[in-house]
């Protein structure tokens, strides 16, 4: 046994409501975030994930009241990333209720932010969001800002930094398969989890169990979904029980043990 | 009343949050005679020992702690919480409230048989004599504790540490009931219930 292979249920939200896009842009509304949030654990995911996409200074009051809502509501671990730029920001979010801070855009500009952040929350908290999109057989280039400007860097060294630097977790969103359920880039999630040794979450493709089953066994530690959630084409507890019987370890979807059993699992 | 112990600890809102979930009448103390009304306590915690102990003491907060379990009153240690119930921890040499015989020690490098990622991050299975069931970690030490104590085992690529320490009406998780789903609450719910407590022996009935 070790550690279970993690199911991610994420929430790309902007003015208080779920969207989704493909390839970052074409937004369509998907839902009322805390309400998908509980549906999803309710069903089994392991961890939720909030991505304010739109990351306006004006918006932070709202998104710190949607951390709290969404925490209150959830019985497992909470995620939150968006236009975080510096401590004050992260801890802002750690007080309102998230387990994890993720962090882009501004570690792109300043990459000590990321030692300053694990110094202060600890790795355990900080998650470095990396977005890159294939430039070449096997090279993939960083984006930043919602994947609109070119960095400059490669993925796989600046996922290596990222961990040096303090990261405790890598969430790493293929650009070019973001929102397409063609299934992910595993190429890239299998490169960057065979050089660095924390978790490693992928993002951006999915569309099927299979795909799913095949991006864990390459190496990622965790399977991010988003609209193949919102859009019902896959299920979290179906697609657990079908993850499960190709061997994979799964946390299964189980209903909430009785007082006397807790007692008799406690001793 | 459970009584949240309130040492700065991050988690402190979230154990918080999960008791008023489950229907626990709880509240934060901050105060030796705040304990002292309490009816059970939970002792929460995440992050470094060192902090965690200088700030318990700072507070006045150690003592009337060991005392509670040391009386056997029933008391509830997360994560840190349940590393501070043994006798010291090696992160920074730490003392510990000495209510459970063992140690808390880092794990062992790759090459010794220790996990591959440390942090020890994610959900993983807690074994018991009694069938076995998913908690959610986040811990970097383990709790090397009396095996007479342990009644939960959880294993990391190989390496085997005890997850679930018992004595009397003390429990300690290294996992965080909080975020482990409705597994969590309901073992929140069972203690807030009173049924983790020590039962009263049928012998002393005569």
């Amino acid at each position: 046994m070790t550690l279970r292979k993690r199911i991610i249920a994420c929430l790309d939200v902007t003015d208080g409501r779920v969207v989704k896009g493909t390839r970052f842009v074409d937004l369509v509304d998907a839902g009322d975030p805390v309400e998908l949030a509980a549906r999803y654990a309710d069903e089994g995911a392991d961890e939720i994930t909030i991505l304010d996409i739109g990351a306006t200074r004006d918006a932070r009051p709202a998104l710190l009241d949607l951390i709290g809502r969404a925490a209150t509501a959830l019985d497992v671990p909470l995620s939150v990333g968006g236009g975080v730029r510096s401590i004050a920001d992260a801890a802002a979010f750690l007080d309102a209720g998230a387990d994890k801070v993720a962090v882009n855009s501004a570690a792109l500009r300043d990459p000590t932010l990321v030692e300053l952040l694990a110094d202060r929350l600890g790795s355990q908290s900080v998650v470095v969001a990396i977005d890159a999109a294939r430039s070449a057989p096997r090279v993939w280039r960083v984006r930043a800002v919602a994947a609109t400007e070119e960095t400059g860097r490669e993925a796989v060294a600046w996922a290596r930094e990222a961990v040096e630097r303090g990261a405790g977790e890598l969430l790493v969103t293929s650009i070019d398969r973001d929102g397409t359920r063609s299934g992910y880039d595993l190429e890239l999630t299998a490169a960057i989890a065979a050089s660095v040794r924390v978790p490693v979450v992928a993002s951006g493709g999915a569309g099927s169990v299979d795909h799913v089953a095949e991006v864990l066994e390459a190496g990622a530690a965790a399977a991010l979904l988003a609209s193949t959630l919102h859009f019902d084409i896959l299920r979290i507890g179906s697609l657990k029980r079908a993850l499960a019987d190709r061997g994979l370890s799964v946390r299964l979807p189980r209903p909430a043990p009785s007082a006397q059993q807790v007692a008799a699992w406690l001793g | 009343m459970i009584a949240v112990v309130d040492f700065g600890s991050g988690n402190t809102r979230s154990v918080l949050r999960a008791l008023a979930a489950v229907g626990a009448e709880a509240c934060l103390v901050t105060s030796p005679a705040g304990i002292r009304a309490a009816e059970r306590l939970v002792l929460p915690g995440v992050g470094a020992a060192p902090s965690a102990v200088e700030e318990l003491m700072a507070r006045g907060l150690w003592e009337p702690v060991r005392r509670w379990g040391a009386d056997g009153r029933p008391l509830l240690g997360l994560c840190l919480g349940a590393q501070l119930l043994l006798d010291g921890s090696d992160e920074g040499d730490t003392p510990g409230l000495g209510l459970i015989a063992g140690r808390c020690r880092a794990f062992p490098s790759v090459a010794d048989g220790g996990p591959r990622q440390v942090p020890h991050i994610g959900w993983n299975e807690v074994r018991t004599d009694s069938g076995a069931f998913d908690a959610y970690f986040v811990h970097g030490y383990w709790l090397d504790a009396d095996p007479a104590a342990v009644t939960g085992w959880t294993d990391v690529d190989g390496f085997r540490f005890p997850s679930l320490v018992r004595s009397g009406s003390m429990t300690g998780t290294q996992f965080h009931p909080e975020k482990s789903g409705p597994t969590g609450r309901a073992l929140l719910s069972a203690f807030a219930a009173g049924a983790l407590d020590a039962r009263v022996e049928a012998a002393t009935w005569s």
